[in-house]
């Protein structure tokens, strides 16, 4: 009897539950740009970071739950994913303390894109200070205060790969930083040993795990494992310390319970489903829980978190070893590789077993000849990016497309790399790989974009981009969009152009205009037709001045 | 009644699960307005009860404590003995098949008095309570290489093998006759050992080795089934002098997960009872095992290992029932029971299919074969017990290969886990 009350009481508990929450977190219907999660908090406790928490916790427990969720599977199969939950009414993603819009909305300089993140100029390290070390290890590393004061985690490049992550890692930075994404500030630098000081106190943990002072013969040890320049200075990656108190790495999944700022989870925020399309595009194998950061900062009066992305040493085709073929093309336990392995008695190759190969001892193993979009994944599970719907995917590919060929030149000389064939190469696989995700992700969508409204002979015109056309990955010859124009009693027939702008005639708008109220909006559903097949219909909603002289898009809904 | 007066609780818990701390409003600019209205309804609380969640916080403790913790301290103290010239370092092994593993402590001195005199005293103590203390101590003789070309070797054991199976002697015996036996060695040995080229090694060693047989201290005492006459020695143990010349030729081509080469092993010897009871015979023995790459990578093998060993007894002496080659358990016919069939003579002989599914995994499928008989003439073509099955090789560490078979024979299904083996 106890047994069934306290059975039928968990019952009702976890009905309630699952009721409440599978009422989805709505985007507010407004046209909001700032996603204001920057009020005041007490300061959070420091999260945990280590293997548990980004392999056995995401891979093994999250991914499982995921795995496990039928609700999720069932929106998928009808078509309906669950959709992100921080989007405007424009379908665009709002300033926040996660992500600032940038380049694709509001375009950067050539100078401002190499610049970055780097607001403060560079580091200056003629008599730094070492303040913390690590000489064991695959990867040394350093910390170093420079004559302004300013410290910084000097990372140094593989002693038979040269200029490989550092020049990697430069150039995801300057593209996230583009993207909208918070980074910390990347410098190349380059340092004479013979410069550097050792400051006081600064303990290493030798071969026996004992702990004692660095000195200047394990200084000189470390260095010699580090690659060189011909004239003996260590060309190095300088990553200033972010600014803020951190607290460990953002959770993948869920909310942040000591944060009263975080309201959507985060598996359902956007700029971390579309990262996938943009950490594909630049090959960010190592997407893992541990390479995101939170820190606590104080701006303009007020304690918050901000959160950051780190690290992109392990990006391109750069790694600790280059020549791991599987990064990028199965996860480190790949359950789907490992049952066709096993099925097949081994002969199915799996991507552990092949082979790449290495460009340049800079490039490392960076092609885009087996480039796959959908197949491509990081060495672990990111769950957020096992949410993304095709209109994440689109609205990521509009910041990948928003570089233009000069621009991405730019970014991609900041890698400084020593021999003029390696920028020309990364540059050139950037390129094919944004094709080919471009070819891969628009077709599922209408890729339509940039609304804009005018007035036209007593009318109005519709004008947008068709950013497969612009992209060149569809003919224009091949292009038309049917198109209907609503108001609250009135459907208009459907209509077909070829090019991207709907003049709406005096008539046709009075008659949509008409009977509605103050509040009301004027609705045109267009359907981009290419090749013979229909998109999802795109509907673009209106409104007008009382003099009807100006006309502002107030919400976009696709699918 | 008592469902009525719970709601309230539960009430509760589903409102306190949408809980948030409170959020400052000072030094708020004009648009603070949120994309959404408020934090999901419930999200916290669904994902506390997920049966996962459960499962997570019981194992947390466990894989913190391997990820950064005490365990993971102690793994990581491990590549830093192969460094050290002395100290101790831990592990798990067993003794025999079927004894089960446990802990195992080893102190070594690779250079004592600083002539590069090997030292080495591993310590094992298995959970079946099967025991070995040893000690070995190399001394090089000849200096010019560092893996000393002739060395003086000096050796103790005791061991003790508290549950063997024992089923009786002969290919016919019967798994209804299972029974168990215990038995305690103690050994000393004393011999040159010689690398004649990196492939090829030689010993020749001699030994005192005194093993007393008694009752089993767990399940049906061998020594209730059987007499002396079944099994020589059963009731008298052996005290033993031998004499042995080995061979062995290696050239596999790493220490785990081998893709290509192999390792022979060849010995003979004389062996003659001192005391307890009339022994006196020659052993001859031969193993091996050989990787055959299928691909360029090696993560496609085909691996064979093989045994055959016949004792011949010296002038109507016998061959202790210790000391006779057996078939079963994992080291030569997956599927029976370790120490299923034995007698004077027998030959075994395992192939497997093996693939790498993981960087870290290997698949495979074996079939092992063996037989034993009093003579080598004895063995026929229609007296072989055959297991067959299921394998696979997991490496959590590069030199720490675990493998699970499931061996199946006429016999039964037989699941072993194995640590650090060497096929």
């Amino acid at each position: 009897m106890h047994f069934r009350a306290r059975s039928s009481l968990l019952l009702i508990a976890t009905t309630l539950a699952a009721l409440v929450s599978y009422a989805q977190v709505r985007p507010a219907a407004k046209l909001l740009w700032l996603d204001f999660d920057m009020k005041n908090i007490p300061e959070p406790k420091e999260r945990p970071s280590s293997v548990y928490d980004y392999f056995f916790k995401n891979q093994v427990v999250e991914q499982t739950k995921q795995n496990l969720d039928l609700p999720r599977y069932l929106r998928a199969a009808v078509g309906h994913p669950k959709p992100a939950a921080n989007v405007n009414a424009v379908d665009e993603v709002p300033d926040s303390s996660w992500y600032t819009n940038r380049h694709h909305l509001h375009r950067m300089t050539i100078d401002d894109l190499m610049r970055g993140p780097n607001q403060r100029g560079n580091p200056d390290f003629a008599g730094a200070v070492i303040t913390k070390a690590k000489t064991k290890g695959v990867t040394p590393g350093l910390q170093l205060k420079d004559s302004k004061g300013d410290s910084y985690i000097i990372k140094f490049d593989n002693k038979k790969y040269p200029e490989l992550q550092s020049g990697a890692e430069m150039i995801s930075t300057k593209i996230l930083y583009a993207a909208g994404y918070n980074v910390p500030e990347n410098h190349l630098a380059y340092l004479d040993a013979k410069l550097l000081r050792i400051g006081e106190d600064v303990k290493i943990k030798d071969e026996n795990g004992k702990i004692r002072s660095l000195t200047r013969e394990d200084l000189d040890e470390t260095l010699t494992r580090v690659a060189r320049m011909p004239d003996g200075r260590i060309r190095v990656l300088a990553s200033k310390l972010i600014p803020g108190k951190p607290k460990g790495p953002f959770p993948q999944i869920g909310l942040r319970r000591d944060d009263p700022n975080d309201w959507i989870p985060h598996e359902h925020r956007r700029e971390l489903r579309g990262l996938r399309v943009i950490a594909s595009w630049i090959n960010h194998w190592d997407m893992k829980e541990d390479n995101g950061l939170d820190t606590y900062v104080e701006e303009n009066g007020r304690k918050f978190l901000r959160h950051y992305l780190i690290d992109f040493g392990s990006t391109l085709g750069a790694g600790k070893d280059p020549a791991e073929y599987f990064h990028g093309r199965a996860y480190l336990i790949d359950t789907k590789s490992i049952l066709k392995e096993l099925f097949t008695l081994g002969l199915y190759e799996s991507p552990y077993e092949k082979e790449g190969t290495v460009i340049s001892p800079a490039v490392g193993m960076f092609t885009s000849d087996d480039f796959h979009p959908e197949g491509w994944v990081s060495t672990y599970p990111v769950l957020p990016f096992d949410n993304m719907t095709d209109q994440d995917a689109y609205w990521a590919m509009r910041i990948v497309l928003s570089f233009t060929g000069p621009e991405l030149r730019s970014v991609v000389e900041t890698a400084s790399y020593s021999d003029q064939k390696d920028t020309d190469y990364v540059l050139r696989t950037l390129l094919e790989r944004r094709s080919i995700l471009a070819r891969h992700w628009l077709p599922k969508v209408d890729a339509l974009s940039d609304f804009s409204v005018r007035p036209l002979d007593g009318g109005i015109a519709l004008a947008f981009r068709d950013v497969m056309i612009d992209s060149k990955t569809q003919d224009p010859d091949s292009t038309s969009y049917s198109y209907q124009v609503k108001g609250p009693r009135y459907t208009s027939e459907m209509k077909t152009i070829r090019n991207p702008s709907i003049a709406v005639d005096r008539v046709t708008l009075t008659a949509a205009i008409e009977h509605s109220g103050p509040d009301g909006l004027v609705e045109v559903t267009i359907w981009t037709n290419r090749q013979g097949s229909s998109s999802g219909p795109v509907k673009v909603y209106f409104d007008w001045s009382p003099t009807r002289d100006s006309f502002a898009v107030r919400r976009i809904s696709r699918g | 009644m008592r469902l009525r007066r719970s709601l309230p609780i539960v009430l509760v818990i589903t409102l306190l699960a949408g809980h948030s701390l409170p959020i400052s409003a000072q030094d708020d600019p004009p648009n603070t307005e949120r994309i959404v209205d408020g934090p999901p309804k419930l999200y916290t609380f669904k994902r506390a009860i997920h049966p996962l969640t459960w499962v997570e916080w019981v194992t947390e403790p466990f894989f913190r404590s391997a990820d950064g913790g005490f365990i993971s301290k102690i793994a990581a103290r491990k590549p830093h003995h192969s460094q050290k010239t002395s100290g101790f370092k831990f592990g798990l092994d067993r003794t025999v098949s079927g004894s089960g593993y446990g802990p195992e402590l080893t102190l070594f001195n690779k250079d004592v008095l600083g002539r590069g005199i090997d030292v080495e005293v591993p310590l094992l103590y298995t959970y079946s309570g099967y025991q070995r203390y040893a000690f070995t101590a190399k001394v090089p003789l000849d200096s010019e290489t560092p893996d000393h070309r002739l060395s003086f070797d000096v050796g103790g054991l005791y061991g003790s093998r508290a549950a063997d199976n024992f089923f009786g002697v002969g290919s016919d015996s019967r798994l209804e006759q299972e029974s168990d036996v215990r038995t305690v060695t103690r050994q000393l040995s004393t011999g040159l050992s010689a690398r004649i080229t990196n492939a090829w090694t030689s010993g020749f060693h001699v030994a005192y080795r005194n093993v007393g047989v008694t009752r089993s201290r767990s399940g049906i005492s061998a020594q209730s089934h059987f007499s002396e006459s079944d099994a020589p020695g059963l009731f008298t143990g052996a005290v033993l002098g031998s004499a042995e010349m080995s061979f062995d030729h290696d050239t596999r081509d790493k220490e785990h997960m081998r893709g290509a080469g192999g390792l022979e092993h060849f010995a003979v010897s004389l062996n003659e009872g001192i005391r307890k009871g009339d022994f006196a015979y020659w052993k001859y023995h031969f193993d091996f095992v050989r990787f055959f790459p299928l691909s360029r990578d090696k993560r496609t093998v085909i691996a064979f290992r093989g045994m055959a060993e016949t004792n011949q007894e010296k002038g109507g002496s016998h061959v202790p029932f210790f000391d006779m080659p057996m078939i079963g358990g994992w080291d030569t016919v997956r599927g029976l029971d370790d120490f299923r069939f034995l007698d004077k003579s027998a030959i075994s002989f395992g192939a497997e299919y093996r693939f790498r599914v993981w960087t870290h995994m290997d698949w495979g499928f074996f079939v092992d074969e063996g037989q034993v008989a009093p003579q080598p003439g004895d063995f026929g073509w229609s007296r072989f017990h055959t297991g067959y099955g299921v394998r696979s090789v997991f490496l959590p560490k590069p030199n720490y290969p675990v493998s699970i078979d499931l061996g199946h024979s006429r016999e039964k299904w037989i699941l072993s886990f194995n640590l650090n083996r060497n096929f």
